[in-house]
């Protein structure tokens, strides 16, 4: 019997981790052949006075991520006074044919038909109360890191806003490593090349760079007592070279209807789910568009009317962190020596990704110093063009 | 001497007797009455003839008597016995139970059944002629029982024929086993202890037992007074091997009950199962009407209903889990489970609470005779099984423990994609049934369950079922007989997450129910049959907490408010007998249910959809104060007629509520679900279901068939919002839709039994589909149509076959197909606010591949002597033959903007286990 029992141990064993090992989750490949090709609606217009822009696109294949823009859509927004706005295509946007605002007090919808005839029209909307926000950037801490945060403050006396998304715009000054001030300049030479040094393009070192938001920043007011707002809109680590030397940010604030609010609310969910235990339920999202003639048809979007609100601030690293240093470069730049017979290699390679910084050693050097491109030249991966905005 | 005996009568009654006293003087002290015979023979000149066995009575009797008449000495030492005597002269011809009668009536000799024949007798009296005696002893009665004398003075037409059916072997009680009166359309079932009691016609009657497990039997019995006559069984091999599952026989087309489903336990272990585990609930599933949610998930679907539809009842205890480790195996022990019987319709009107089925199991009676066992090593799980009696033939314990040894098992394998997996679980059960009195019983059980498993996670799920039960039978009279039942159910979860130190955190669920019921039966008489009783359930819920763990955690501490609520009902049934072949089913529930204070709940802007931002006010609610209250009737009515003896139609109607919901994003119901109780913003649910059925039984080839139809409507079904996110969240009503279900199907079955070659096959063609429409276009759910629900699954085919080669050696295969359950599915993609989002289809509009698989058993016994230790059984079986890689769950997850889809699969290859098991 003991015998018995021992053998059947090692076997259930073996079976048992089997089991186990056989359970997998693999890579779904699922049928697309059904693929719903349906109109994709952004739209927020403000009562800023500016040329108004709606992006009208088909929905792609699954992480497709190259756009499809409707093209020759006919399209236009109407008021309740009878004014008829119109839009017209413009590098794949449609942006209105004049300058206006979207004025309080009044209704506002948005029609849509397409080059195949299809016609949409959205609910109508009303423009949401108008407040002028302040923004302040303090040290904070978030997840046990420091950094500094910006947050946007507002208050409605009315007590009617109550929904608000954010969107902002980032511009920061970089400096790069090496302050490139000569180059490596190929000329003909006796049937080939030779390399001489010239100097280099100006304004390398410095350059402004502008990141616009993405995704959804969405704050309410709706449980407490007072409309008023002090909400983090974002929050930069200390070790973040975007705020080394000087940085500066614009805020917009939108007022959002209720029923606004709650489309990009769900469609925010629906891109964070995959929580930790339960993903979210997914679906489509019902927003105030719809075909005139086909109500199961799916759109996909909301035509927002929003009053924005906006601010700029600028702040120094040493203006939050007075007594720390920054990081003052998103990557490390090694200096390499690259012996002259090295460079011809693949056709002068070296030479578009690396910049010069000197000659190697000796008297009669056979090398360069060089750096990666970016450790010298910003205007790689930024611009050396001072921002109109920008204040000193 | 039996033969010569009933030649003498025989010949000997039709001559008229008259009898000629002569007194006689007599002693005998401390004697049996066979000795005590003997002792007047010696001593008279009388001679005596009887049976042995008459007087096989051990008991001792004394007297003295001098010149007493014979008949006077024959009362009394056949007093206290059902022996009659007749003096022939010197002859004295001694009796079991008849009255010999030395007045022939006209009958004997018309041999007519014309009860006007009777009128020449005294008194309303059936005279037992022996012509009659000989011609009913047939080859099936094995020996004659009498109980009581004829005696001029019997005048009862009827009388209470009770006892116990019992194995013969293991001298357990055997429960459900039809006994009827043969020829007669008197038919009682054996009670959860084996015992019978029902009201037999005086005189001569054959008592027959019917059984699938058991060989047949039939008893004669010459009945004169209120007896008791046990019944011991010899199991029937045949049946005991090969049927696995049974409506039982003469449930199926005779009870009025449409949708019930009996598994006999002892005989589920033919079935070739997951890692060798003998499952009742993977065994229900293979019969039409029941689904799970899919391969490892816990949940069942029944005739279209919802996974938190159904009520498991452990010892009448609300069990919230059934499963271990994810659903793959039944936290149901089967060794220590006598019955489980599923309603899937006609829900009898003292079960409540859920919509969709019951599954009303019911453990065994401890053995009160010895000391018996099981034990079983399987590649999973373990289990022993001890029954102990402790007063002896009056109570008895029985303990059955299962434990899982794969969390070793993980451990000892190197491998380092199971470093981070464990799986342990094991269940507990402990139950004492004392037969107090005669009318008496008591039973308390315990119960737990504990499930731990962890796979490729830092998480750690637990979850856990605890369970206590009494119950105190009493019996007023025959006619009126009572239960009191108490008992208490917890269920409770946690989730230790531990992946990253600063999000590490505690998570944990718990439900408690404590619930009381007094029944009470009353037999009015043949036709009625009365139930009736109330029952009160309080729960309490502590709908989530989540804590902090360790010091770098930044989860915030969170404790969802309690829920507490009572539910209660009264009910009634009439089982009203028509006719011979028509039977009524006739239930009134009557259930109320209210939410209890402590308790806030939010107030909604009636014009706008429930969310977090429409809510106007919060209303505050003292502790024990009514925050709302829900009831309604509950009517169950199924009716029964037999078109021919073994052909029946059943039509029933039932309706059901429910107060209770479970809340799952998940499609496959999960261990880490929550039940939320209804309150002011969440209905309960409620449905109607309609249903008819034929049931045909061709006894000659054993053959079963049925077919049965249903249609079902349902209110409130709760389903999700888009984007509905339920972890945690204080104000759930905001994300939960309450819809109206549709649900149609048509079930087949054709069952064989007996022979080397039986089985089932099983087909279901059924459609669930629910409408989530609403005023506000948020709220809508595919344009407010009726769409396929989660659990959708049309056809569904199983086949359960086995073939027997030997007594020893038999092959069982089991073939499922199910039709792929329906799925949402990302459909493209679409830029807002510059990022990336998924446009998904209507909801629930794809489906999953279809589910197949196919699996073989075979099973080996130990030899059949019956003097032996113990007896042994072996089990190989191959899970998956085919190797089907079929998709547990279809996922997708959102990773770094990109949307991913995942299909898990559990077992995508063959897996054979060995299972041995051994019964002492």
């Amino acid at each position: 019997m003991h015998m018995n029992l021992s053998i059947i141990k090692k076997t259930s064993l073996a079976f048992f981790a089997f089991a186990f090992l056989s359970s997998c989750t693999e890579q779904y490949v699922y049928q697309n052949q059904d693929f719903e090709d349906a109109m994709s609606v952004e739209a927020t217009l403000t009562n800023e006075l500016k040329y108004q822009e709606i992006n009208i696109s088909r929905t792609r294949l699954v992480n497709d991520t190259i756009k499809k823009p409707e093209s020759g859509a006919k399209v236009t927004v109407v008021d309740s006074d009878g004014n008829v706005f119109n839009f017209d295509e413009k590098d794949g946007k449609y942006i209105s044919v004049n300058e206006f605002k979207v004025e309080p007090n009044k209704n506002y919808q948005l029609k849509i038909t397409t080059k195949s005839g299809k016609s949409y029209i959205s609910s109508q909307q009303v423009l949401t109360t108008q407040n002028s926000i302040d923004l302040e950037a303090k040290m904070a801490e978030k997840d046990g890191t420091q950094g500094v945060q910006i947050n946007v403050k507002s208050f409605d006396p009315a007590n009617t806003s109550k929904y608000y998304r954010y969107e902002y715009e980032e511009t920061y000054k970089v400096q790069t490593v090496y302050n490139t001030t000569e180059r490596v300049e190929l000329v003909p030479y006796q049937g080939s090349f030779k390399m001489i040094i010239v100097p280099a393009e100006p304004n390398t070192h410095i350059c402004y760079s502008t990141k616009h938001s993405t995704g959804i920043i969405q704050t309410n007011t709706k449980d407490l007592t007072e409309d008023r707002v002090n909400f983090p809109v974002r929050f930069i680590d200390k070790s973040n070279y975007i705020i080394a030397y000087r940085y500066s940010i614009l805020v917009s604030q939108y007022t959002q209807s209720q029923a606004a609010y709650d489309y990009y609310y769900t469609s925010k969910k629906m891109v964070d789910s995959g929580e930790l235990l339960s993903p979210n339920q997914p679906g489509y999202i019902i927003g105030n568009i719809k075909s005139t003639s086909d109500s199961s048809e799916k759109v996909v979007g909301f035509f927002e009317v929003a009053s924005v609100a906006k601010k700029r601030i600028f702040f120094n690293f040493t203006d939050i962190f007075p007594s720390d240093d920054p990081t003052t470069f998103f990557r490390k730049c090694e200096p390499e020596e690259i012996q002259f017979s090295d460079i011809p290699v693949d056709n002068y390679k070296v030479l578009s990704t690396h910049v010069y910084i000197g000659g190697g050693p000796g008297l009669s050097p056979t090398s360069y110093w060089m750096v990666e491109k970016q450790c010298g030249d910003c205007t790689t991966f930024s611009s050396n063009v001072i921002p109109s905005f920008w204040e000193n | 001497m039996k033969k010569h005996f009933i030649f003498y009568l025989f010949f000997l009654l039709p001559i008229f007797l008259f009898s000629q006293e002569k007194n006689i003087s007599i002693k005998y002290s401390n004697v049996t009455r066979k000795k005590a015979i003997e002792i007047v023979e010696k001593n008279t000149s009388f001679h005596f003839y009887f049976e042995d066995q008459w007087l096989s009575n051990d008991e001792l009797i004394s007297g003295e008597f001098s010149n007493t008449s014979i008949s006077v000495v024959l009362d009394a030492i056949l007093n206290n016995t059902t022996i009659n005597y007749i003096i022939d002269n010197n002859n004295i011809i001694l009796s079991n139970g008849l009255l010999i009668s030395n007045i022939i009536t006209e009958k004997y000799f018309e041999n007519t059944d014309d009860k006007n024949a009777n009128k020449t007798a005294n008194l309303q009296i059936v005279p037992i002629y022996n012509k009659q005696y000989l011609n009913d002893s047939k080859k099936d009665t094995d020996s004659i029982i009498s109980l009581g004398k004829q005696s001029l003075i019997n005048t009862s037409q009827t009388y209470t024929l009770s006892g116990y059916v019992k194995d013969r072997i293991s001298e357990k009680p055997e429960y459900n086993i039809t006994i009827k009166v043969k020829d007669k359309d008197i038919s009682t079932t054996s009670d959860a202890n084996g015992y019978y009691s029902f009201r037999v016609p005086a005189g001569i009657n054959i008592i027959e037992i019917q059984s699938i497990s058991h060989q047949s039997k039939a008893k004669k019995i010459v009945l004169y007074s209120n007896g008791k006559v046990d019944f011991n069984l010899d199991e029937n091999v045949n049946a005991l091997k090969e049927v696995v599952i049974e409506n039982k026989r003469t449930k199926n087309t005779a009870s009025a009950v449409a949708g019930l489903t009996s598994i006999n336990v002892e005989n589920i272990k033919n079935v070739p199962l997951i890692l060798g585990e003998r499952d009742i609930f993977k065994v229900a599933t293979t019969l039409p009407g029941i689904k799970t949610a899919g391969e490892g998930s816990a949940g069942f679907n029944v005739r279209g209903g919802k996974d938190d539809q159904n009520l498991f009842l452990l010892d009448n205890a609300s069990l919230y889990n059934p499963s271990h480790f994810l659903g793959f195996f039944s936290s149901v022990n089967p060794f220590t489970t006598k019955t489980a019987d599923i309603y899937k319709g006609s829900i009898p009107a003292e079960f409540g609470g859920r919509l969709s089925s019951v599954f009303d199991i019911k453990s065994k009676d401890g053995n009160t005779e010895k000391v018996s066992g099981e034990a079983g090593i399987g590649p999973v799980m373990s289990n022993v099984t001890l029954e102990i009696p402790i007063v002896k033939e009056k109570s008895s314990l029985v303990f059955g423990g299962r434990a899982s040894y794969s969390d070793w098992i993980l451990k000892t394998i190197k491998e380092p994609e199971l470093d981070n997996s464990q799986a342990s679980f094991y269940d507990l059960l402990l139950k004492y049934n004392h037969q107090i009195s005669k009318k008496d019983d008591l039973e308390t059980s315990v119960y737990y369950s504990h499930d731990k498993y962890s796979i490729n996670s830092d998480s750690i799920y637990k979850y856990s079922n605890l369970l206590a039960t009494v119950k105190w039978d009493h019996d007023f009279n025959v006619k009126n007989k009572s239960s009191l039942i108490v008992t208490n159910s917890q269920y409770k979860f946690n989730i230790d997450y531990d992946s990253q130190p600063e999000k590490s955190f505690d998570y944990g669920y718990k439900i408690n129910e404590t619930q009381f019921v007094f029944k009470m039966k009353y037999a009015l008489n043949e036709k009625h049959l009365f139930n009736y009783g109330i029952s009160s359930k309080l729960y309490n819920v502590e709908p989530g907490f989540l804590k902090p763990t360790g010091s770098n955690s930044v989860i915030k501490d969170l404790t969802l408010e309690k829920e507490k609520a009572l539910e209660s009902a009264l009910f009634f049934t009439e089982n009203y007998k028509v006719n011979d072949k028509f039977l009524i089913n006739l239930g009134l529930r009557y259930s109320f249910y209210s939410a209890l204070g402590p308790s806030t709940q939010n107030i909604y802007q009636d014009d706008q959809p429930k969310s977090d931002r429409t809510i106007v006010d919060t209303k505050t609610y003292s502790n024990n104060e009514s925050v709302k209250t829900y009831g309604g009737f509950e009517p169950r009515i199924s009716a029964r007629y037999f078109i021919m003896p073994d052909l029946s139609v059943k039509a029933s109607f039932d309706r059901t509520y429910q107060y209770m919901h479970l809340l799952s994003t998940n499609t496959t119901q999960s261990p880490m679900d929550v039940w939320k109780l209804s309150d002011l913003n969440t209905e309960p649910q409620s449905s109607n279901q309609f249903s008819l059925g034929l049931f045909k039984n061709i006894i000659e080839k054993s053959l079963e068939l049925s077919v049965e139809g249903y249609y079902k409507r349902s209110k409130n079904i709760l389903d999700y919002k888009v984007g509905a996110e339920l972890f945690l969240n204080e104000n759930i009503e905001t994300e939960l839709l309450q819809g109206e279900g549709k649900a149609y199907g048509v079930e087949f079955l054709i069952k064989k039994e007996k022979g080397n070659f039986n089985g089932w096959l099983s087909y279901t063609y059924s459609r669930a589909l629910i409408k989530l429409d609403s005023r506000f276009d948020s709220e809508k759910i595919n344009n407010g149509q009726y769409f396929p629900t989660n659990y959708d699954k049309p056809h569904d085919f199983s086949a359960i076959l086995n073939y027997k080669f030997t007594k020893r050696y038999s092959l069982s295969t089991n073939f499922v197909y199910q039709t792929g359950r329906p799925v949402t599915f990302p459909i493209g993609s679409y830029d807002l606010t510059g990022e990336q989002f998924t446009l998904y289809s209507n909801r629930n509009q794809y489906r999953i591949p279809d589910y197949y698989r196919l699996d073989i058993g075979l099973n080996f016994e130990g030899n059949h002597k019956i003097k032996k230790l113990a007896h042994s059984f072996w089990n190989l079986s191959v899970y998956n033959v085919l190797g089907r890689n079929n998709p547990y769950n279809v996922y997708f997850v959102t990773e770094d903007k990109k949307i991913k889809a995942y299909k898990t699969s559990i077992f995508s290859v063959p897996i054979p286990t060995i299972t041995y098991n051994i019964k002492f």
